[in-house]
């Protein structure tokens, strides 16, 4: 073996050293690797899993948000038509209160011209009444001759206890 | 008033209770006076008095006032009548 130049010790401590080199890899370079590498994996899939649950999480609020939304809007829906609703009730019954007040109004009205009227006749009438006698009155204090007057007399005297 | 006061004035409204007086527009004859002073105690037999009196205001005819009794033959009071027959229409 020396004449092929091959060194058994040489070899022997090349092996070592190999072992030595590929201890020495795998204790501060390999497995620190393979740990960093599996870190990352292990960070990589719970980051996965937070966007995972974060995705739907997201989902729910979505579905609550809107949820809520048709909600407030049917509410809102439905007080809008109530509002609606009382509006048209309070408007009917402003109607109909103007209404009654102005018919009353005209009632009152129609009853005050009514009696009004019946004054002025009543007025009228004994305003003709008395034009009737002080026109009798005058006609006979002034258009009478002591003559008539006279002869008035003597058929009262007549008449007088017959 | 004392009684002899009180007993005048009864006296005077005893006259005057009898007295028969007439009220007249124009001019009235004796003869007409006379005849109506007849007429007014036949028709009145407690008065003892008839007082002829003149008023212009009759008008025309002749008015006899005895106690409540009031007989109305005058114009004036015929415009009396017509004034209450309007009253009532």
């Amino acid at each position: 073996m020396e004449q092929l130049g091959i060194n058994p010790i040489l070899i022997l401590v090349q092996v070592a050293n190999f072992l030595l080199l590929l201890w020495v890899l795998k204790k501060y370079l390999y497995k620190p690797f393979i740990e960093l590498l599996d870190k990352r994996r292990q960070d990589i899939e719970a980051t996965d899993n937070l966007r995972h649950e974060l995705e739907t999480e997201k989902a729910h609020i979505d579905e609550e948000r809107e949820r809520v939304l048709n909600e407030v809007r049917t509410e809102a829906d439905q007080m809008l038509d109530e509002v609606r609703e009382q509006g048209k009730q309070i408007q009917e019954q402003m109607r109909k209160e103007a209404q009654e007040r102005a018919d009353h109004i005209v009632t009152s009205a129609k009853k005050e011209i009514s009696e009004r009227e019946q004054v002025l006749r009543a007025e009228l009438q004994q305003e003709v009444r008395e034009a009737a006698v002080e026109a009798a009155e005058a006609v006979l204090a002034t258009n009478v001759t002591q003559q008539q007057r006279n002869e008035l007399l003597a058929k009262a005297v007549d008449r007088f206890g017959s | 008033m004392n009684n002899i006061q009180l007993e005048k004035l009864l006296a005077t409204l005893k006259v005057e209770e009898s007295k028969a007086i007439v009220e007249y527009a124009g001019v009235l004859t004796e003869v007409q006076q006379k005849a109506l002073e007849q007429k007014v105690i036949s028709r009145y037999p407690e008065a003892t008095e008839v007082t002829f009196r003149e008023n212009p205001d009759l008008i025309a005819g002749l008015r006899v006032l005895y106690q409540d009794y009031v007989y109305d033959d005058s114009a004036q009071g015929r415009v009396e009548q017509l004034k209450n027959t309007l009253e009532t229409i």
